[in-house]
């Protein structure tokens, strides 16, 4: 099993459920996942809908990403999904699970992934509002 | 002599339009000329980072050549 056991940004509904099975050895000891959820709300404001949209390259620059920190940790294995398109209140946009032999290597590498898709992949989030207004995130 | 330039998120919301073609020339030069054509862009692209032929460009006086693309990237707001 390649360390970076799948990648994928996709429209279709992702979820750890899914993507743990990607991980999965009985070399590891410890499986930690992350799921990134859409909220009801944001700065105290009510969220009706949300839009993700990614870059041609966001495939691409996600492999790199997790290419990278395979490197830099003692894992097993990581899966990342990033879903776009629109995805209802509740519904995952961001899935990650690590397995690796002991807990400080997963949780890190799981923590670090999850930043860096925040920081290095080109995709935006877009928001309405339940007063109708809607807002590009991170781009006021 | 034209360059594709493609608009993405917020910069495609500000023109109103996900592709534009622009005259060949600086970087500088053809930020100014979307700003010309969409004066709601000039909210927008102080954020953006840009991408000539696939390749990230921080040179504002880098020249793109005719049938270069270009892609306006506003902040990235994934996960």
């Amino acid at each position: 099993m390649s360390k970076v056991a799948h990648v994928s940004v996709t429209t279709e509904a992702i979820s750890v459920a899914q993507l743990s099975t990607c991980v999965a050895t009985p070399a590891a000891g410890a499986f930690v996942s992350f799921s990134g959820d859409v909220r009801d709300n944001d700065h105290g404001r009510a969220v009706a809908s949300l839009e993700y949209e990614a870059h041609p390259s966001a495939q691409g620059i996600l492999e790199k990403v997790c290419a990278e920190i395979v490197t830099r940790h003692d894992v097993e294995a990581v899966a990342v999904a990033h879903r776009h398109g629109p995805i209802a209140i509740g519904e995952a946009a961001l899935v990650v699970c690590v397995s690796a032999k002991h807990r400080q290597s997963a949780f890190a590498a799981c923590s670090e992934l999850v930043d860096g898709v925040k920081l290095q992949i080109p995709i935006w989030k877009h928001q309405v509002f339940t007063d109708g207004t809607d807002e590009w995130v991170n781009c006021a | 002599m034209a360059v594709t330039v493609r608009l993405f998120a917020a910069a495609r919301s500000a023109a109103g339009t996900s592709q534009v073609q622009c005259s060949t020339g600086t970087l500088r030069e053809i930020l100014q000329e979307l700003t010309d054509s969409f004066p709601a862009i000039s909210q927008v692209l102080p954020q953006c980072s840009f991408l000539v032929n696939e390749v990230s460009c921080k040179d504002l006086d880098a020249v793109l050549l005719d049938e270069s693309m270009l892609d306006v990237l506003p902040p990235f707001a994934g996960g």
